[in-house]
């Protein structure tokens, strides 16, 4: 209810400004509405323990089915001047509108134009602390007994090409976007003791910025299938791939037995490669 | 009318099993060389029976609604706690023979303080942490110590002494404990 409550203003807005869409109704010369339902599948790759926590090794994944489920909505809008405006958000079962792909559109050609935008997604980091709980031989590797979880968010900015081809009721539009993204901040906190022993121990991590390039290719495939007086309704399908090569850096504070002389210690990890494809379908309406 | 003073001068040493993530209180006497730990509590002997009436301070006092007065009785020490120490009656390595403080040998973890922290206090600091200007609900305070030392020897016992602020002290002296080492 808090999210759908953050979009409500939204919504609010949207419908208050249909007026003055109209009354600019020759500066957008044509609106789409879609909502649809997809899954996204992540595939990380794993590298092997080192000494140093690598929080990209607990990227969530899993063999046998995607990851996650999202309901989307978006709105491509065509304005004069071959300009146009794609916007998609996307939302997991706590309808928190966490995923966003924003782009500007410019379309010099009939086949070929050019995109900048904005992209965010979330993702999420499971069990980290299981390093500890197998590394760390001698101590009770976390005392906490919780489920660890952290979500997320891959943000960046993109460029890329837009190659448009229509025929008949038949919408096929292929992107290349590709641009610099980052991993979002974040803290954690594992505590330790020693078994059959006094000692206890608390290590804190704070992550680093942690640009890198990504490549993000889409496909989206219209078809309309119905017209309803100016409106045409419509399916469509849409499928994307992302793949970043990244790591994940951090400091580390260590304390051992009281808060007093903490050890800091600044580290590298090495870049995983991984990558998300995300296929969607769902309806449009087009006036 | 819920102010009471009191005197510390009581103190009792129980044994704690300290093997696991949490302690817990213990009658055994064995524990591990690495886990020596000890719950420590200075009291009125007395307790709530005891208990006497706080004199208020002559002259005029300030208004306090009953709404914010506290329902839980509140015990004032005639004589504040300014120091701890611990002494081994053991050798608890060829460096430290028995008769030595080895108070910084300990750590040390006081309920309801920094609740928020995983991590102990030095033993050193325990005396300020302790000193209150009184104590909520019974006219006692207690604590926990650990030892950091992976003891060498078999045996360890220690004494330990409170000092108050009229230079009085209380002691106790723990069980004699048995050593055992982790696998």
């Amino acid at each position: 209810m808090r999210h759908l409550a953050a979009i409500l203003p939204f919504l609010i807005l949207s419908l208050a400004a249909t007026p003055l869409l109209q009354a600019q109704g020759r500066f957008i010369e044509k609106k789409q509405a879609s909502i649809w339902f997809g899954v996204r599948d992540i595939t990380p790759d794993s590298l092997a323990n080192s000494g140093d926590l690598d929080f990209l090794n607990y990227l969530h994944s899993s063999d046998e089915m995607a990851e996650y489920q999202y309901l989307g909505l978006s709105a491509h809008l065509w304005f004069r001047g071959n300009w146009e405006a794609d916007l998609k958000v996307g939302m997991y079962d706590d309808f928190a509108p966490t995923s966003l792909n924003l782009k500007a559109i410019w379309m010099p050609m009939k086949y070929l134009g050019y995109t900048a935008g904005f992209y965010s997604y979330p993702q999420l980091l499971n069990e980290f602390n299981m390093f500890h709980r197998l590394s760390d031989e001698g101590f009770y590797g976390d005392t906490d007994s919780n489920f660890r979880q952290r979500c997320v968010h891959e943000t960046g900015i993109m460029a890329g090409l837009v190659m448009p081809v229509n025929y008949r009721f038949i919408h096929l539009t292929l992107y290349m976007n590709g641009g610099i993204s980052t991993l979002s901040k974040f803290s954690e906190k594992v505590t330790q003791k020693m078994i059959n022993g006094n000692m206890k121990r608390e290590i804190r991590y704070s992550t680093k910025n942690s640009p890198a390039l990504f490549f993000f290719p889409e496909a989206e495939l219209g078809l309309d299938c119905f017209r309803i007086g100016e409106a045409t309704l419509g399916v469509r399908g849409h499928a994307s791939w992302y793949a970043v090569k990244r790591s994940v850096d951090y400091k580390r504070a260590t304390w051992e037995w009281t808060y007093d002389n903490p050890v800091y210690e600044e580290v590298d990890n090495p870049a995983h490669r991984f990558s998300k494809l995300e296929i969607d379908a769902g309806l449009y309406l087009t006036w | 009318m819920w102010d009471f003073d009191f005197n510390f001068n009581k103190i009792t040493v129980g044994n704690l099993d300290n093997s696991g993530i949490y302690w817990t209180d213990t009658d055994d006497n064995t524990m591990y060389s690495a886990a020596v730990a000890f719950k420590v509590t200075i009291s009125d002997e007395m307790l709530l029976a005891s208990g006497v009436l706080r004199r208020s301070d002559a002259g005029f006092t300030g208004f306090t609604p009953v709404s914010a007065m506290s329902p839980e009785p509140r015990y004032h020490p005639k004589h504040r706690i300014t120091g701890i120490s611990i002494v081994t009656l053991e050798d608890m390595s060829p460096g430290i023979s028995a008769g030595t403080d080895v108070t910084g040998l300990f750590v040390a973890h006081l309920p309801h303080f920094k609740t928020h922290d995983f991590l102990y206090l030095d033993a050193e600091e325990l005396p300020s942490a302790l000193d209150q200007e009184f104590y909520p609900g019974e006219p006692s305070v207690s604590f926990q110590l650990f030892c950091r030392e992976n003891i060498a020897g078999n045996a360890a016992q220690f004494l330990i002494t409170v000092t108050l602020s009229d230079e009085s002290t209380l002691s106790a002296t723990t069980n004699p404990i048995n050593l055992v080492r982790s696998e």
